[in-house]
């Protein structure tokens, strides 16, 4: 279904396609001390920025305090926080939020409902999620993401059965989208970066990258793609389900029918008033189960095989560096 | 009645039967309306007494008895009052009782007037009313008893007398006198009253007047031939109400006299009345009884005594309670006449097809050749039979030696079928034979060697001490002492005949005893003497038996008998301890696929031969063969039902009252019953060593594969306890054993199975126990190795020799199967003879990863059924038989061990193109035989099915371990060959000719691990 999806995605029209994130420097800083010092927890902020045509320039950020800290302020927080610093000319413009996550989880339910509040009053709000551990392994732990239209025009109207999905095109790919992502520096920080003129990487012993130790992150993630993979199996047990009590409807449906058929026939032979061949009390259709928790988790696989995948090459690259280093080590 | 003629009248026979005859009524009828009594009294005129009698017969028309009352014996002459006498001190029913108060009354009175004492009158008087209403009472009658009336009649002369004589009047005393009035009053009041006083006008327009008991007779002749004439007239008037008149008459009758047509009729009339209300059974019983003695002719007689047998069915009561033993045995005995008969007449044929009831005249001549047909059908008696000693046997508390005298009974049983069944053969009856041979296999099938001897032992005895064959008899009493007591040693050995043999024994002892004190086993009437014909004689042994007439039934049985036979072989086989032509025969008969669909009577049948079948496999050490035959018994909870051993006492179960009722019906008699205990323990066991090392080859492993789940509840529920105490039922025995074998501690686990009660049923005690040792030593050793290999560096041969007190040879193939199995990390270092273990934990990641591979096929699996259902249409059940067989299979197959759902798959038959398609399509593997026995099925299909079949060809020799349970593998089972064959041949695709061969000595588990993977 998803290929079929696929190939029946159109190309967006609107012109207004957001294309890029641009995030400035001190945003992503920003981003990545809060999300770091709060680890293991999650955290969100607020992103601040503006809506430029294709590109959405992100300037400034500002972290929501957990929830545990302080209960009743954490509404007003957001408010003062925003006039504060409009007070001090940053950009107010609300343009989405951030959040940390642990090994790319965040394809749930809230995160589509926050959204959908979100786009509501900011079409084209993004999300970015940092994730902490993915930038300790040396890769970017950033990325922006939001959702599609065509998806969020389905959820808006609450059509999430498979049949719905379908036949709207939308497949598991098509609820999320990621949009690159591009750092800004101001033209002074630019300078202080070329000031600066670090050490070229190689001649740097930067050892971190040679590390051969990474099954712990692997067996985390395969235990995550596991428990999605049973998160799977039930949502397949539902359809399942669902589809035999549909069948055995039909079946119950066609005999009930069959039973009034002859009945009729013998009322009519009587010359009774026949009864009639609809019951709806009896036969109520079945709900059919939603679809999108199947998408969710289906996008969560797809992202936890990503990061194998990415885990995996890195690490069979440098087994053959390895072992290259030690076959020459030993000649 | 009529007994009392012929049977010299027995005094407790009267009783019952005269239950509802008046005494009064009866002496009436005697004078009015007993015509044919009578005139036959005037012909046989010698036996006067006996005629005074014959009057109650004719009340058996009771239509007559009523309407006429008191009318009638006014009208007769009567002899009452002195017959009464000497009556009253035989009689005892309540009725008589009654009547003898009201003469023994009326004689007081008598007395008193004779003494002129009236107020002592008028007293008794009082009493004799009082008595009147109590008489009337019991007895029901509309008449007034003649005796008062002419009591009363007498009294009111003697008043009169009294009144017109002066002198005596005055002469009495002042109380006399007052007394005398008042009853007076009472009388005139009482005489004129509605209810008295036709009788008291009748009786004194009747001048007779009976004084003296030498008058009766003179005067029941005369009356008698008085109305002799008018029963003659009545008789004429209503034949076929006549019956009982024209009975009593042929009863007296000179049995030189009786002509054949004159039976015959008789015969006719019994026939016609049976069933009817208001007959008397007990009655038509005796007089058939006459009748056969009388009867002309051998054909005559043979359809007198059928009859009989029917009627003496009749007298049993419903189909609910059981055939009491005496009525049992007279049944058994005129059924044995009619067969001593049908030898001795070859040219009789009994045939249920013939015209019962011609009307003839004469004695049948000879058909054309040569035989002459009577009508009746023996089977049907000898079912009957059968199945009213199933019941009585079925009621009987089993541990009274009532059970034990029913028991004995079995021989004359197995003596007349054989009679009946070799008869049938004789005339060449192939169409009842098998029902006659089945009935005898069912009476052989559970009977071990020990109990069949004895059996034949008492029969032999039974022959000699009735038949009085004196010398043999003493030789056999000496041989049965000592056979006695080795019958009851292998009878303790034995679980299921322990009773059987037991009470042969003691039937034999009991035999042996009686014949020192003659007479004693007559006495009670119930005791019907049932001696076993002499030319019986029992198969050498039961194997024997069975092989004779399984044979038969085989030959010309329907499907029902032949399934039946066929199970009770199973049975009697595995009983035999021969497991593998037993195991061979079920499955070549496919009687798993369409047991269910039989009668439930059956269907315990093959939970029994079930049940012992996994007992032979057993013992003979096949744990895993005795599992799965056992298991889905015993796991069900529901033996007791299951093998019809007692009703369950289910807290969830409300069964009608009917359903208990149909269920009590089909309970086991004990002595065929299959011990629970020993099922138990063997089932835990083979649980046990199936389960503990499996148990400790994965402990941590999340798809854990459960062999028995009953096994694990149990367990489970062990484990739970806080103390746990000496081991005292079974499980507690082998739940210890289960602990002790979890540390590889073989001889704790020896310990606490041996000690086991049950052992003591099992013959071969010893070789079980060596067995099971042996079979713990070697599950011991492997749960050891599984359990702490990880733990060693290095293991000794000669350590685990001494440790399991096993040879080497047999650690050293243990180990090695181990090894290759991949249950063992680890390989034999030779010279120092030792296993060098490599510990190759799989690390984390590789068993997530293997985890999620399992997962991933679990999903694609689950996907495809889906895309099945969607696509295909197929039928849901069908389809998730076929996915989860296919599941199963998988998991199973890794390990060597197979099974199959084909059956299930092959119900999708005509769909398999599209649905191996779509299966091939996602790449996976469809596992059933579906496509196999489809025949035209698609190409990918045929490829597995190929090599499905070579998984049972090359398992064939390797026993079968999981298929009893299923029902589909048999079909495939019996001709593996075939199968494979028509894989290869069959013309379908190029995929699935091709690979056929190719595939053939794959091992099936790797194969699918591949797919899976």
């Amino acid at each position: 279904m998803a290929t079929v999806a696929d190939l029946l995605k159109r190309p967006d029209v609107k012109e207004t396609v957001l294309k890029t994130v641009q995030l400035d420097g001190q945003v992503v800083l920003k981003i990545m001390q809060h999300c770091d010092g709060a680890q293991p927890s999650i955290v969100t902020g607020q992103l601040l920025g503006l809506d430029v045509g294709q590109t959405m320039e992100v300037t400034d950020c500002f972290p929501f305090p957990s929830p545990e800290d302080d209960g009743d302020s954490s509404t007003n927080y957001q408010l003062d926080m925003m006039r504060c610093l409009r007070e001090v000319n940053v950009d107010n413009n609300t343009v989405g939020w951030y959040q940390s996550s642990v090994l790319g989880q965040y394809q749930t339910q809230e995160m589509i409902e926050t959204f959908i509040s979100y786009h509501d009053s900011i079409k084209k709000c993004v999300c970015i999620v940092y994730d902490p551990q993915r930038q300790q392994r040396g890769q970017l732990g950033l990325r922006a993401i939001r959702l599609k239209d065509s998806f969020i025009e389905l959820f808006k109207e609450q059509k999430l059965t498979g049949k719905d999905l379908r036949e709207a095109g939308v497949g598991w790919r098509d609820v999320f989208v990621e949009v690159p992502i591009k750092i800004h520096h101001s033209s002074l920080a630019q300078a202080l970066i070329a000031d600066l003129n670090p050490a070229p990487g190689a001649t740097a012993g930067d050892l971190e990258r040679l590390s051969l130790a990474n099954a712990g992150y692997l067996s985390k993630t395969m235990a995550n793609l596991i428990e999605c993979m049973d998160d799977m199996l039930a949502e397949q047990g539902k359809v399942s389900m669902y589809h035999r009590n549909v069948a055995r409807q039909q079946q119950q449906m066609a005999a009930w029918l069959q039973k009034r058929n002859q009945e009729n026939i013998a009322r009519r032979a009587a010359g009774e008033e026949p009864l009639p061949e609809e019951d709806p009390v009896l036969f109520k259709p079945i709900p059919e189960p939603s679809a999108l928790d199947q998408y969710l988790v289906t996008s969560q696989i797809a992202g936890y095989c990503d990061m194998l995948g990415a885990a995996a090459e890195k690490g069979m690259a440098k087994m053959y560096l390895v072992q290259a280093a030690q076959k020459a080590a030993q000649h | 009645m009529a007994s009392r003629f012929w049977t010299a009248g027995s005094d407790s026979d009267e009783e019952e039967v005269d239950a509802s005859e008046e005494e009064n009524s009866s002496s009436e009828e005697e004078s009015s309306s007993s015509s044919s009594s009578s005139s036959s009294g005037s012909d046989s005129s010698s036996d006067s007494d006996s005629d005074s009698d014959s009057d109650s017969d004719s009340d058996s028309d009771d239509s007559d008895a009523p309407k006429k009352g008191a009318a009638r014996f006014l009208a007769g002459s009567d002899s009452d009052s002195d017959s009464d006498e000497d009556r009253r001190v035989v009689l005892k029913s309540a009725k008589d009782k009654r009547f003898s108060e009201l003469t023994d009354t009326c004689d007081e009175i008598r007395n008193k007037m004779k003494i002129n004492d009236w107020s002592a009158i008028q007293g008794l008087f009082d009493e004799l009313n009082k008595r009147l209403e109590r008489a009337r009472k019991v007895s029901e009658a509309v008449g007034t008893p003649r005796v008062y009336v002419r009591m009363c009649v007498e009294l009111e002369d003697f008043l009169n007398d009294t009144l017109a004589n002066k002198d005596l009047k005055k002469k009495m005393s002042s109380t006399n006198a007052k007394a005398l009035n008042t009853m007076r009053q009472r009388l005139k009041k009482h005489n004129t009253s509605d209810e008295f006083a036709e009788a008291v006008t009748k009786f004194r327009e009747n001048p007779q007047e009976d004084e003296e008991e030498e008058e009766e007779e003179e005067e029941s002749s005369s009356s008698s031939s008085e109305s002799d004439t008018d029963g003659e007239r009545e008789e004429t008037e209503k034949r076929p109400a006549g019956a009982a008149k024209k009975k009593d008459k042929l009863l007296t009758m000179d049995s030189a006299e009786i002509t054949y047509e004159m039976v015959a009729k008789k015969l006719r009339e019994i026939v016609t009345s049976r069933g009817r209300k208001g007959t008397d059974k007990q009655e038509q019983v005796e007089m058939l009884q006459f009748l056969a003695n009388v009867a002309k002719g051998v054909p005559q007689k043979l359809e007198v005594l059928l009859q009989l047998v029917g009627s003496l069915f009749d007298l049993s009561p419903g189909i609910s309670n059981y055939m009491k033993v005496g009525l049992w045995k007279r049944c058994m005995l005129v059924m044995l006449e009619i067969m001593d008969t049908l030898q001795a007449n070859e040219a009789i044929v009994l045939d249920d097809s013939a015209e019962p009831s011609e009307e003839r005249t004469a004695e049948p001549v000879a058909g054309e050749d040569g035989k002459v047909r009577v009508w009746g059908n023996l089977v049907a008696f000898v079912e009957r039979l059968d199945d009213e000693m199933f019941k009585s046997l079925q009621v009987i508390d089993p541990h009274t030696h009532e059970y034990m005298a029913r028991l004995r009974d079995e021989p004359v049983f197995l003596a007349l079928s054989q009679k009946v069944h070799d008869y049938l053969a004789r005339i060449g009856d192939v169409r009842n034979q098998p029902k006659v041979a089945l009935r005898l296999i069912e009476h052989f099938y559970y009977k071990t060697d020990a109990v069949y001897d004895a059996m034949r032992k008492l029969t032999m005895l039974q022959q000699h001490f009735y038949y009085k064959t004196d010398a043999v008899y003493d030789a056999m009493r000496k041989l049965t002492m000592l056979q006695q007591e080795e019958a009851a040693a292998s009878a303790a050995a034995h679980p299921e005949g322990a009773v059987a043999a037991a009470s042969a024994a003691a039937e034999t002892a009991a035999a042996a005893n009686t014949s020192n004190e003659p007479g004693e086993e007559q006495t009670a009437d119930d005791k019907v003497a049932l001696p076993v014909p002499l030319d019986f004689s029992m198969d050498e042994s039961s194997t024997a038996a069975m092989k004779r007439l399984v044979g038969i039934v085989f030959t010309h049985g329907d499907e029902r008998a032949k399934a039946r036979a066929m199970l009770c072989t199973i049975y009697h086989k595995a009983l035999h301890g021969d497991f593998h032509s037993a195991r061979d025969m079920l499955l070549m008969s496919h009687l798993q696929d369409n047991v269910m669909l039989m009668d439930i009577s059956t269907q315990i049948l093959y939970n029994r031969s079930m049940a012992q079948l996994g007992l032979a496999a057993f013992r003979l050490g096949l744990i895993s063969e005795a599992h799965s035959c056992l298991q889905e018994l015993y796991g069900s909870g529901h033996i007791k039902e299951l093998l019809a051993q007692g009703m369950a006492m289910g807290k969830f179960q409300d069964k009608t009252p009917e359903q208990e009722l149909l269920e009590k019906r089909r309970q086991m008699p004990f002595h065929m019953h299959i011990s629970m205990e020993l099922l138990e323990s063997s089932c835990l066991i083979s649980a046990m060593l199936l389960e503990v090392p499996a148990m400790a080859s994965s402990p941590l492993s999340v798809k854990k594969r459960v062999i028995s789940k009953s096994f694990h509840r149990i367990l489970d529920t062990y484990n739970r306890q806080t103390f746990t105490g000496p081991p005292e039922t079974v499980r507690d025995h082998i739940m210890a054993a289960t602990r002790a074998l979890m540390r590889g501690d073989w001889s704790g686990a020896y310990g606490a199975v041996s000690a086991l009660t049950v052992w003591q049923l099992v013959p071969q005690r010893e070789s079980v126990l060596d067995m099971l040792k042996k079979q713990l030593k070697e599950e011991a050793l492997r749960t050891y190795l599984f359990s702490y290999s990880a733990q060693y560096r290095s293991l000794s041969l000669d350590q685990l020799c001494t440790m399991f007190e096993m040879d080497e040879k047999a650690v050293y193939s243990i180990v090695s199967k181990m090894m290759i199995a991949e249950d063992l990390h680890g390989s034999w270092d030779q010279p120092t003879r030792t296993i060098v273990m490599h510990s190759i934990e799989a690390t984390k990641v590789q068993s997530l990863a293997g985890q999620f591979a399992d997962k991933a096929t679990l999903m694609v699996e689950l996907n495809e059924r889906a895309y099945a259902f969607r696509t295909g249409g197929l039928r849901d059940d069908d389809d998730m038989g076929g996915g989860g067989g296919g599941r199963r299979g998988g998991r199973r197959g890794q390990d060597g061990q197979w099974e199959d759902d084909g059956g299930h798959g092959g119900r999708g038959r005509g769909r398999g193109p599209r649905l191996g398609a779509a299966r091939m399509g996602l790449g996976q593997g469809g596992q059933d035989f579906g496509g196999h026995r489809r025949g035209g099925g698609g190409g990918g299909r045929g490829d597995r099915g190929g090599f499905r079949a070579s998984g049972f060809s090359s398992n064939m020799t390797s026993g079968l371990p999981d298929r009893f349970q299923r029902r589909g593998p048999y079909r495939q089972q019996a001709n593996p060959n075939m199968q494979a064959l028509g894989s290869i041949s069959r013309p379908g695709g190029g995929v699935g000719g091709g690979p056929g061969g190719g595939s053939y000595n794959r091992p099936l588990g790797g194969d699918r691990r591949d797919r899976g993977l």
